[in-house]
């Protein structure tokens, strides 16, 4: 679900943009800052949506830009708890179902959240839901599918320092880096799992 | 940065999908050719990216045009449909957030329907779910979805 977000900020504009319109360069600093975002405890700025306010731009001593603060409205991806949402599968592995939506892919559905009697088989790689003896479900990758949305997760992601070299490979080792923003869904109601199953 | 208000609005996956397509167009980033593609500001490749695959991501769920019907019609963008079912829907006691969804969604079969509206059956009879089925079928003709599952095969076959 989308939602409109008001969200002040003080914008820094650089003198080789002083020939565009305010508003348009103003916009544009601000579609360069949070398109395609996440912003913590809110979710993903998609784009700006309107700009209610530019104040007068504020000079500093010592530096060419203008600093002008504005408050805009901005659209932002936010699905709530027990939404439902569709997407494709990415990946399955014996953990559950890796779930992207082209422009967002940190979706997890977790084994313990799909249906009840689902098993993971090492030799399809795929999920098979056995809703009886005789029925075989399967979910495989690229499957177009309807999940719920049970919990949605924000990690502060600080920002990369410097890579040491002194410090030995070993702790830089390739470590799963945590998206920003990940939400949990499950498969376990009517309706949810593929699409072409209730179809 | 200060959130001022965090949720001012909800805004239904149409209306995205049209600022979008507004975006693109303002920035001429839908001309496949590449002689005539010129690239004012370079710095919104974020930009670029999310408007593109959030269009051709909305353009396969629900209620907006696919990528190729957006051709067709010369990103012209008409909300009749869209308003009408809202009206028919304001009939029912529905939640707001759950007319939005309907519409977001544009559920086909009884299933989806329940799975997006909440104690569904108790709310509900069956011939009142089979009216709110048929407005989402009257204001959204199934043609769209033939579309999709065309594009959804050539996905899978690639």
């Amino acid at each position: 679900m989308f939602q409109l977000s008001v969200i002040s900020d003080l914008i820094r504009i650089s003198p080789h943009i002083f020939n565009l319109p305010t508003d348009e360069a103003v916009l544009n600093e601000l579609n360069e800052k949070y398109a395609n975002k996440v912003i913590h405890n809110l979710g993903l700025v998609v784009t700006i949506w309107d700009i209610s306010k530019i104040e007068d731009g504020m000079l500093k001593p010592g530096d060419g830009c203008t600093y002008i603060k504005v408050v805009f409205r901005c659209v932002v991806w936010k699905p709530f708890v027990g939404e439902v949402l569709t997407g494709w599968i990415d990946q399955a592995s014996e953990q559950g179902l890796k779930v992207k939506l082209e422009f967002f892919n940190d979706i997890f559905i977790p084994g313990d959240y799909l249906f009840e009697g689902s098993v993971f088989s090492k030799e399809d790689n795929a999920w098979i839901w056995q809703p009886d003896e005789s029925t075989k479900l399967y979910l495989d990758v690229n499957e177009k599918i309807n999940f719920r949305v049970e919990e949605e997760m924000f990690t502060n992601v600080k920002p990369k320092g410097p890579t040491n070299t002194v410090v030995d490979d070993e702790t830089g080792e390739k470590k799963e880096s945590v998206p920003p923003y990940a939400i949990v869904g499950s498969c376990q109601t009517d309706g949810m799992g593929c699409v072409s199953w209730w179809e | 940065m200060k959130i001022e208000v965090e949720r001012d609005k909800f805004l239904s996956n149409l209306e995205v999908y049209h600022h979008l397509c507004g975006v693109q167009v303002k920035n001429s980033w839908l001309s496949d050719s590449k002689g005539t593609k010129r690239r004012k500001n370079t710095n919104l490749a974020q930009l670029e990216s999310i408007s593109r695959d959030l269009t051709s991501y909305l353009g396969k769920v629900g209620s907006c045009p696919s990528d190729h019907e957006r051709l067709q019609k010369n990103y012209a963008w008409d909300s009749d449909s869209f308003v009408e079912a809202l009206k028919r829907l304001n009939q029912y006691p529905l939640e707001k957030i759950e007319k939005l969804q309907i519409l977001n969604f544009v559920p086909r079969t009884m299933v989806t329907l329940y799975s997006l509206i909440e104690e569904c059956d108790q709310r509900f009879d069956q011939a009142q779910s089979e009216e709110i089925l048929g407005i989402v079928n009257d204001c959204f003709p199934m043609e769209a979805v033939e579309g999709e599952d065309e594009e959804q095969q050539d996905i899978t076959m690639d």
